[in-house]
């Protein structure tokens, strides 16, 4: 008999034991994707790629816009982040969210004469020109730096933006 | 039956091997035919994904080279390319001198800062730097007719025109554009 216990246990897990694993995987598991999401926020480079997108969007506005150059891309530190708006003669008509308020996002020229830290009061204002959707405005590139620096530029005479 | 109840309230019976491998078994088949779901909507995703990537980088290039060339005094397809360029174009727009290149599969457009050959121009322009001069990516070929032709509007009015056509590609989708350029500046026969 006890030989024929060993060999072969038929006991196995209760359905209490089984529950209890499910339950505790389960909220491992909630708790692994909040840290993640947490970590997304504070990522620099989903947040150049949210840049990236406002930009060519505001472009291409700014292109298909009925007025002349009255389209802006305002990068902005509000509450809880930092988003993108594109304004149309001063009234948002579209926006984008760019990340956690854990990023820094500062806003430069070429040569480095113009720094700008987008914070409450210091927004980023971008303008195209409507003839061709090249740049009018100063800025070169946009620094975000999270855990790690991206860097957005913009190439002034084609109106065009890529990750650095 | 005293002991019939005792075993359905508090069974300590638990699973045995078999039961354990036939559910493994089980949600292994079921996780399979997800996979096979996932992956299939993905490939779906990525190819609409870059659809849509593709007529974006179209219709931001599109309007910059409509504008150049429409406004230009004289253009002309270069012939004599150097390495690394597989297409190349001349722009005059008054005194102002420009260079549009395909540089590997980006366009780049600059004005050349060295150079006295063509091709030397166009060389310099391509090895600026790239947040000088990048104005478009995924690009495979990039075609203009020289010099410009007469065409028709339909309503028998002739004007000078060129039919510029640029093709591009990212993950086996390819995307062409073509655009009839109206030559503002340029009269020619």
């Amino acid at each position: 008999m006890e030989m024929s216990r060993r060999k072969w246990n038929n006991a196995g897990m209760s359905l209490v034991e089984i529950v209890v694993v499910v339950l505790i995987m389960g909220i491992l598991s909630a708790g692994a994707v909040v840290g993640f999401s947490f970590i997304r926020n504070r990522d620099a480079s989903s947040a150049a790629e949210a840049l990236l997108t406002a930009l060519n969007r505001a472009k291409i506005q700014t292109t298909a816009s009925d007025g002349v150059n009255d389209i802006t891309l305002r990068v902005v530190a509000d509450g809880d982040g930092y988003s993108a708006k594109i304004l149309k003669s001063g009234t948002v008509i579209d926006e984008v969210e760019i990340g956690d308020s854990a990023l820094t996002i500062v806003a430069k020229n070429d040569d480095g004469s113009i720094s700008k830290t987008v914070s409450g009061t210091n927004v980023c204002d971008i303008t195209f020109q409507k003839s061709n959707g090249a740049f009018t405005s100063n800025y070169t590139k946009l620094i975000v730096t999270g855990s790690k620096t991206v860097t957005v530029r913009m190439v002034t005479s084609t109106g065009r933006s890529y990750i650095e | 039956m005293e002991a019939k109840k005792h075993k359905v309230l508090a069974s300590n019976g638990g699973y045995s091997l078999v039961e354990l491998i036939v559910t493994v078994l089980i949600s292994g088949v079921v996780m399979l035919a997800v996979m096979g779901f996932l992956t299939s909507g993905l490939n779906h995703f990525r190819n609409v994904n870059s659809e849509s990537l593709l007529q974006m980088e179209s219709q931001m290039t599109e309007l910059f080279v409509t504008e150049l060339i429409q406004e230009s005094t004289d253009y002309r397809k270069v012939t004599d390319l150097p390495s690394g360029v597989s297409a190349a174009l001349e722009i005059e727009r008054g005194t102002e001198y420009y260079i549009l290149a395909l540089v590997g599969n980006e366009l780049r457009f600059g004005t050349p800062t060295t150079g006295s050959t063509v091709s030397e121009k166009v060389a310099n322009v391509a090895a600026q730097d790239r947040n000088k001069t990048f104005l478009a990516q995924y690009v495979t070929d990039f075609s203009l007719a020289s010099g410009g032709e007469t065409f028709d509007d339909a309503k028998n009015n002739f004007f000078q025109g060129t039919l510029v056509t640029i093709q591009y590609q990212v993950d086996q989708k390819s995307y062409t554009s073509s655009s009839l350029i109206k030559l503002q500046n340029i009269q020619r026969n």
